[in-house]
């Protein structure tokens, strides 16, 4: 069947001149020599079928029509006058046939260019749906991945910091124990340097005899020890302690000191020469060593003799 | 001028096509697509069939011929107005189709 497009205009022409209403009214000779006839003559006719079967598209897909038309044109030609007219309408009718025939078969091939660009878009439309879905689908499993990527960094990064606890802890534990030791290393040095001082005492002590023939030494006490009227050593004073002690240290351990303290009231002499020793005996200086030596008099005066 | 002197016999060949062509005409759904093209063929062989029965058989033939040519016509027509109908609804089908696509490729 080909494709051949019927010609619109030629349509509406052939469908005007042959409507089923008002055929137009033709003065034709009919071969009886009839010259009433107000319809078309069977030549007419014949033409008309012919021109309109001329195009190859209504050749190709009107065939029953124009063989019906044809026989109806036939039967016109061979009746008798009574039955003319009505010969004449009817193969008129048949040859509008032939048109709309054309016209029908026209419009199905055209129904059937849509039917197939219909069953393409559909099978494209279902391409593009898969392929939404398996896309949506690779999205998901993409983002679960992601998802059980980030919980194992997440379990292994806790895993780490559990240890670095661990081991922060096990640090500080070695940092404590090590300083125990060094404590107990240190307190055992303590207790050894006092062994070792308190040998040496004792040597000097059995030696006796070349320590009493040393001279005295008199260190002499600052006023700032004390303010003026009282028997309690100041903050400046503290230092001065601690030089006493040390220049008491630099001398033998057994070397008396005896604690000079003289002043118009005898009593805050005393006050103050025991307030003295006590100092000093918190310097560490043995308490046994120390002798207080208070006494009334004008000028005040504050010192401690070493060995005298 | 001679008439034609053959005694006229019931043209019940011509009904009987008529008749045929009318039937053809309904199951091609003439009546509902082509109502009008229809009628008129309808119309037709009722007159056909009417004449015959005050046994005038030339009218009655002429009526059945206008029967059985308007049937086949309304048949055509009817075959037109199914195919235009079909071609509509599968043009708006495919226009909506298009539309989904270019949604669709659009959407990635």
């Amino acid at each position: 069947m080909s494709a051949h497009r019927f010609p619109a205009a030629m349509l509406a022409l052939v469908l005007l001149a042959g409507s089923a209403d008002a055929a137009p009214p033709r003065r034709d000779v009919v071969a009886t020599g009839d010259t009433r006839a107000d319809y078309p003559s069977p030549e007419e006719l014949a033409a008309r079928i012919d021109h309109i079967a001329a195009d190859p598209f209504v050749a190709a897909n009107a065939a029953g029509a124009i063989a019906a038309a044809r026989a109806s044109l036939l039967r016109f030609g061979e009746a008798r006058r009574a039955e003319r007219e009505s010969w004449a309408r009817a193969t008129e009718r048949r040859i509008q046939t032939i048109q709309v025939t054309a016209e029908a078969a026209q419009l199905e091939a055209e129904r059937e260019r849509l039917q197939r660009g219909n069953e393409r878009l559909q099978l494209d439309l279902a391409r593009a749906e898969a392929a939404r879905v398996r896309a949506e689908l690779e999205r998901e499993r993409l983002q679960a991945q992601i998802r059980a990527e980030e919980a194992e960094r997440l379990q292994l990064a806790a895993e780490a910091a559990r240890l670095e606890g661990e081991q922060a802890a096990q640090a500080a534990d070695a940092a404590r124990a090590e300083a125990r030791q060094a404590k107990r290393i240190a307190n055992a040095q303590a207790r050894a340097n006092e062994l070792a001082r308190k040998e040496a005492e004792l040597a000097a002590a059995l030696e006796g005899g070349s320590a009493k023939g040393a001279a005295a030494r008199t260190l002499a006490v600052a006023d700032s020890l004390f303010a003026r009227g009282a028997a309690s050593i100041t903050s400046a004073g503290r230092q001065e302690v601690a030089r006493l002690a040390a220049a008491i240290a630099a001398e033998p351990a057994t070397r008396t000191l005896r604690i000079e303290a003289r002043g118009p009231d005898r009593e805050l002499a005393e006050r103050r020469a025991l307030a003295l020793r006590d100092a000093l005996v918190g310097e560490g200086v043995a308490k046994g060593r120390v002798t207080i030596d208070a006494a009334r008099a004008d000028a005040p005066r504050l010192r401690v003799v070493i060995g005298g | 001028m001679l008439a034609a002197c053959a005694p006229t016999r019931p043209p019940l060949d011509e009904l009987d096509a008529a008749s045929r062509a009318l039937a053809i005409a309904r199951e091609a759904q003439a009546p509902q697509q082509v109502e009008q093209d229809y009628r008129v063929a309808a119309d037709a062989f009722r007159r056909a069939q009417s004449a015959m029965a005050r046994a005038e058989y030339d009218e009655a033939a002429a009526h059945a011929r206008q029967a059985e040519a308007h049937a086949e016509f309304a048949t055509a027509s009817a075959r037109v107005a199914r195919a235009r109908a079909e071609l509509e609804r599968l043009r708006a089908e495919n226009e909506t189709l298009a539309r989904n696509l270019a949604e669709m490729e659009q959407r990635p």
